[in-house]
């Protein structure tokens, strides 16, 4: 007689399920429980996804990795880009934000959602970015 | 002379009322409180007061006026606060949790970021290397 493999939980499976996809169309995304499911199933940050048309909700501050990018999204309700990015005093190690790699925004809304990087990524999502009332491609 | 509550080595216990004032002994998902205080319409969190509690993120908490932490683990093993602090670029900071009047006594913080003006900023940065 052998052990019986320990099953995963139905909610734990969803999780797993929602980290293995890697495209999500006319959605609302939640971007805090997204990385939270990735972390639950070792991955530490979100990685080769693309979102089309969809709005990403916070309060949550991404740490945008290589590769990612934004094409035609509408980044936050203010009238000042700067609101909306923050610069990390470390340059090794960064807390509480949700590092986002090698994916693609196309035609997102982004609500209650920060952004962080290197300063070469904070220079370009600046001159880059637009809000609400715009676009940034 | 008091004694510390850190390490909180006790078992999980999630809060439940997060409209609660006072949260003694629980585990508190910020950006659960923050849905729960946004759905109550309420945009910054104020007059809370934590004690002994784990505060779990990924969320990046806004520390503003009459925010106290005493006998805190803000959650950086190695002591390097620079690790857990972010600077707003602009005069607002969105994507935030905001806190103002707010205690936090005996707490540990697990995947917490802390941005805020320069001046709290500048306190936080100089926990641990007096």
């Amino acid at each position: 007689m052998t052990d019986e493999t320990p099953k995963m939980s139905a909610e734990e499976a969803a999780g797993r399920a929602l980290v293995a996809r890697t495209s999500f169309n006319k959605e609302a995304v939640w971007l805090p429980m997204l990385a939270v499911q990735h972390w639950n199933a070792g991955e530490m940050a979100i990685t080769d996804k693309t979102f089309t048309d969809c709005v990403i909700e916070g309060p949550a501050v991404m740490a945008v990795m290589n590769g990612t990018v934004f094409d035609s999204c509408a980044m936050g309700a203010t009238t000042d880009v700067k609101t909306l990015l923050y610069r990390p005093i470390s340059k090794e190690k960064m807390a509480g934000v949700i590092g986002v790699g090698n994916c693609r925004f196309l035609r997102c809304r982004f609500v209650q959602v920060g952004f962080t990087g290197s300063d070469e990524m904070l220079a370009e999502l600046e001159t880059g970015i637009q809000t609400a009332s715009g676009s940034a491609s | 002379m008091t004694v510390s509550r850190l390490p909180i080595n006790r078992e999980v216990r999630v809060a439940q009322d997060l409209s609660a004032t006072v949260f003694e002994d629980l585990d508190v998902n910020l950006f659960d409180l923050h849905i729960a205080a946004h759905s109550a319409a309420i945009g910054v969190l104020t007059g809370r007061t934590f004690r002994g509690c784990r505060l779990q993120g990924p969320a990046v908490m806004l520390v503003s006026a009459g925010v106290q932490f005493n006998d805190c683990n803000f959650g950086e093993p190695n002591g390097v606060m620079e690790n857990l602090v972010l600077r707003p670029a602009g005069a607002r900071a969105l994507g935030t949790i905001p806190f103002r009047d707010t205690l936090f006594d005996g707490c540990e913080f697990y995947n917490v970021g802390f941005t805020g003006p320069d001046e709290i900023l500048d306190v936080l940065l100089a926990v641990g290397k007096n």
